[in-house]
C-alpha cells in the first residue's frame, strides 16, 4: 500500500482529502504543521507528499527543500490559495515540486493527479 | 460628556472632604472639657496631678481666718495651701474661701512637680485615659498596689473592642468608609468569579467546538464522496440527519460548527461539490438558523448571519439585507452591502449609490472585488455612483471607471470635472491618465495651473502620458512659475517623456543648475528609475 503524507493546517480539508485517497487504497498520514511535516518525511517514508504553502512553523517551500534533500525522488503536490504570490509558486517548481493545485480545488482531480504521479 | 465631568468632579470633592474630615477627626481624639471636669472632681486622686491654692489676703483679714487650721502657710504676701491630691477637695476649699471669707483664691495645677495650666492638665488627663494608664471609677487600694501585677490587671475592666465598636457605630464617616470597602471587596469577588465563569465557559465552548468539528468530518466526507448530487436531492431532512450525530442536531453550537465547516468547504471546493454543500445546507434547514441570526441583538451575530447568507447565496434574505445596508454598525453595513451587491444582481449598483455613510478604503476594496466579478457577467452601470450625493461613493465610481477600463464614462467624468471637489478631480485626472483620454486635455491643462500641488502633480504626470505639443509649451511655461523641486522634477520628467529633443534643448538653454542635475538624473540609465 502506497503512503501519502498530507501537510495541511486546515483539518477539514486534510480530512476530506484523506477520505478521498483512502477510497483509492492509499495509506494516508496527516500532519498540521511544518515541523511535524519534516519529521513525517523522515519517519513515515511517504511515496507522495501533498503540502499547503502557508502552514505553521515552516512554510511549504521549506518542506519541499527538506523533502528533496531527504528523499529526492518523492513527488510533491503543492496546494495553494489563488491569492498566493506567483513567485512562491515558481520557487516551489524550481525546488522540485511535481504539481500545483490552486484552491478552490476538486478532490477528485487531486486524487487523479496523485494516482498519476505515484504510478509514474 | 459634561455630565460625566460633573460626576467625576463631585466624586473628587466628596473624596477630598471625606478624607480631610476623617483626618481632622483622627487628630482630635480627646475628651470633652466637661467630661474632664467631672473626672477630676469625682476622682480622689490622679497619678501625677496635684493642686495648690494661693491666696493674696489683706492684712486686715489675717486675724479673722484660721489659716493654720486650713493648712495654709505664709509665703511673702501670699498664703499657700498644702499640696492637694484631690481636685474636689481643692474646689471645696476654694469655694469656702470665696463664700465665707470673700477672698479670691487662685488654683494652681501641678503635673508632677511642674506648675501647669488647666489646658495642660486636660491634655495630660486625656492622654492617661486614652492610653488606659488611668481608668476613671477604678479605685486601687494600697494593698492592691503592693500586690501582684497580674492580680492588679485582673481588676481592670479592659474592654477596648467594645469601646471601639461603639465608636465605629457612632461615626458616620467610618461607617461610610466601611461600606465602600465592603462594596469594593464584594465587587472584586463578583468580578473574579465572573471572569472565572466566563473563562470556564469559553474553554468548554472550545472543547465542544473541536469535538463537534471532529464529528462533522466523516458525515460530510461520506455525503460528498459517496453520494451523488441526485441522491442528495432525493433525500429528505430526516434522511440526511441519519448521517449526522442526531443527539447534537438541535444544539445551536453544533449547527454553528456545521455551517462553518460547510462554508469553509464551499470556499475550498469546486465543481459539483459546491452544489452538494449548498443542498445539504438547505435540506438540513441550516438556512433557517442563519436567517434567525439576523434577529439577534448582538452585532457580531448579525454580521456572521450576513456573511453566511452571502456565502450560501440565500437570495430570500435580500429584503432583510435592504434594511441592514444603512445600519449604523460598520461591519453589519459593509457585509450587508456586499451581500446585496453579490446576490441582488442589480446592474445599477443602487445599493451603493444610496449609501449615506462614507466608504472606507477597506469597503471599497471589498466592493471592488464583487463588482469586478459582476462586470464579467453584466455591464454594470457606474453612472448612478457618479451621480450619488455621497462624495466617497462618487470617488469610488470614478475609481471604478479606471479599474474596469470603462472608456464609455470618460465623457461623464469630463462633465463632472468643473464642479468636482479636489479629491474627485485628482481621481478624474488619474482616470484620464489610465484610460489615455486625450480628448480631455483641456481639463488637464487647467489642472496644471492649479494652486493645489497634489492636483498640479497629477496633471503633470497625466500630460507626460497623453500630452500634445501645446502641453509641452504649457509645461515649460509652468516651470517658470514654480519653486517646488518636486514639481520641477515632475515637469522635466513629463517633458522628457513627451519630447526628448524639446527637453534637451530647454535644459541646455536654461541657466538653472537644478535643471541640469535633473537632466543628468533622468538620462542616467540606472538613476532614471529611482
Amino acid at each position: 500500500m502506497k503512503n501519502v503524507l498530507i501537510i495541511e493546517d486546515d483539518r477539514l480539508i486534510s480530512s476530506l482529502v484523506q477520505f478521498r485517497l483512502k477510497k483509492d487504497g492509499y495509506n494516508v498520514t496527516m500532519v498540521e504543521d511544518g515541523i511535524a511535516g519534516m519529521n513525517a518525511i523522515e519517519n513515515a517514508s511517504p511515496d507522495l507528499i501533498i503540502t499547503d504553502v502557508m502552514i505553521p512553523f515552516k512554510n511549504g517551500i521549506e518542506i519541499i527543500n527538506h523533502a528533496k534533500k531527504f528523499s529526492p525522488k518523492v513527488p510533491i503536490i503543492v496546494l495553494s490559495s489563488l491569492g498566493e504570490e506567483e513567485g512562491t509558486v515558481m520557487e516551489a517548481f524550481n525546488l522540485g515540486a511535481s504539481d500545483f493545485i490552486p484552491k478552490p480545488f476538486n478532490p477528485n482531480e487531486l486524487a487523479m493527479r496523485v494516482k498519476r504521479l505515484i504510478n509514474n | 460628556m459634561k455630565k460625566g465631568y460633573l460626576r467625576k468632579f463631585l466624586f473628587l470633592i466628596f473624596l477630598f472632604s471625606f478624607f480631610n474630615i476623617s483626618f481632622i477627626k483622627g487628630q482630635n481624639d480627646s475628651l470633652s472639657v466637661e467630661k474632664i471636669e467631672e473626672i477630676l472632681t469625682f476622682e480622689p486622686s490622679i497619678q501625677g496631678l496635684y493642686y495648690q491654692l494661693e491666696v493674696k489676703t489683706p492684712k486686715s483679714q489675717l486675724g479673722q481666718i484660721d489659716f493654720e487650721e486650713m493648712n495654709f502657710s505664709k509665703s511673702g504676701d501670699f498664703l499657700l495651701s498644702d499640696t492637694l491630691v484631690s481636685y474636689g477637695k481643692a474646689l471645696e476649699i476654694k469655694s469656702l474661701l470665696e463664700t465665707k471669707y470673700n477672698l479670691d483664691p487662685f488654683l494652681k495645677y501641678f503635673i508632677f512637680d511642674m506648675v501647669s495650666d488647666r489646658e495642660s492638665v486636660n491634655a495630660y488627663l486625656s492622654n492617661l485615659i486614652r492610653n488606659e494608664i488611668f481608668i476613671p471609677g477604678i479605685q486601687i487600694t494600697q494593698e492592691e498596689m503592693e500586690g501582684e501585677l497580674i492580680i492588679l490587671g485582673s481588676k481592670v475592666p479592659f474592654k477596648p473592642f467594645y469601646k471601639l465598636r461603639i465608636k465605629l457605630l457612632q461615626d458616620i464617616k467610618v461607617i461610610l468608609l466601611l461600606a465602600i470597602l465592603i462594596l469594593f471587596i464584594f465587587s472584586s469577588v463578583i468580578l473574579v468569579l465572573t471572569m472565572i465563569f466566563i473563562k470556564a465557559r469559553k474553554k468548554e465552548k472550545e472543547i465542544l467546538t473541536k469535538r463537534f468539528k471532529d464529528l462533522t468530518y466523516e458525515p460530510l466526507s461520506n455525503l460528498l464522496f459517496e453520494k451523488s448530487l441526485e441522491e442528495i436531492m432525493e433525500y429528505s431532512k430526516q434522511d440526511l440527519e441519519q448521517f449526522l450525530p442526531t443527539n447534537y442536531l438541535s444544539k445551536p453550537l453544533f449547527k454553528t460548527v456545521l455551517i462553518q465547516e460547510i462554508i469553509s468547504l464551499n470556499k475550498n471546493m469546486k465543481g459539483d461539490f459546491k452544489l452538494k454543500l449548498k443542498l445539504i445546507y438547505r435540506k438540513l434547514d441550516l438556512h433557517q438558523f442563519t436567517l434567525s441570526r439576523l434577529q439577534s441583538k448582538r452585532w457580531d451575530e448579525v454580521a456572521t448571519g450576513i456573511v453566511e447568507i452571502n456565502e450560501m447565496d440565500l437570495t430570500e434574505a435580500l429584503p432583510e439585507m435592504e434594511k441592514l445596508v444603512s445600519n449604523k454598525n460598520f461591519y453589519i453595513r459593509s457585509n450587508a452591502v456586499a451581500t446585496q451587491l453579490n446576490l441582488s444582481n442589480d446592474k445599477n449598483l443602487t445599493v451603493l449609490a444610496r449609501q449615506k455613510y462614507p466608504l472606507s478604503s477597506w469597503q471599497q476594496m471589498k466592493y471592488l472585488r464583487i463588482i469586478k466579478f459582476l462586470s464579467t457577467q453584466n455591464l454594470v452601470k457606474i453612472i448612478y455612483l457618479l451621480e450619488s450625493d455621497n462624495v466617497s461613493v462618487r470617488i469610488f465610481g470614478i475609481r471604478l471607471v479606471r479599474y474596469l477600463g470603462r472608456v464609455d464614462r470618460i465623457a461623464k467624468l469630463s462633465e463632472m470635472y468643473p464642479t468636482a471637489s479636489l479629491p474627485e478631480k485628482v481621481e478624474i485626472l488619474r482616470s484620464f491618465n489610465a484610460l489615455n483620454a486625450e480628448s480631455e486635455l483641456n481639463h488637464v491643462h487647467d489642472a496644471l495651473y492649479s494652486d493645489q500641488e497634489e492636483l498640479c502633480l497629477i496633471a503633470i504626470q497625466t500630460l507626460g502620458n497623453i500630452g500634445d505639443e501645446n502641453s509641452q509649451a504649457f509645461l515649460i511655461q509652468r516651470l517658470g512659475m514654480i519653486q517646488s523641486f518636486a514639481l520641477e522634477k515632475a515637469i522635466l520628467t513629463s517633458l522628457a517623456t513627451l519630447n526628448k529633443d524639446v527637453f534637451l534643448n530647454f535644459v541646455s538653454t536654461s541657466t538653472k543648475a537644478s535643471y541640469m542635475k535633473i537632466k543628468d538624473h533622468l538620462l542616467d540609465p540606472i538613476l532614471s528609475n529611482v
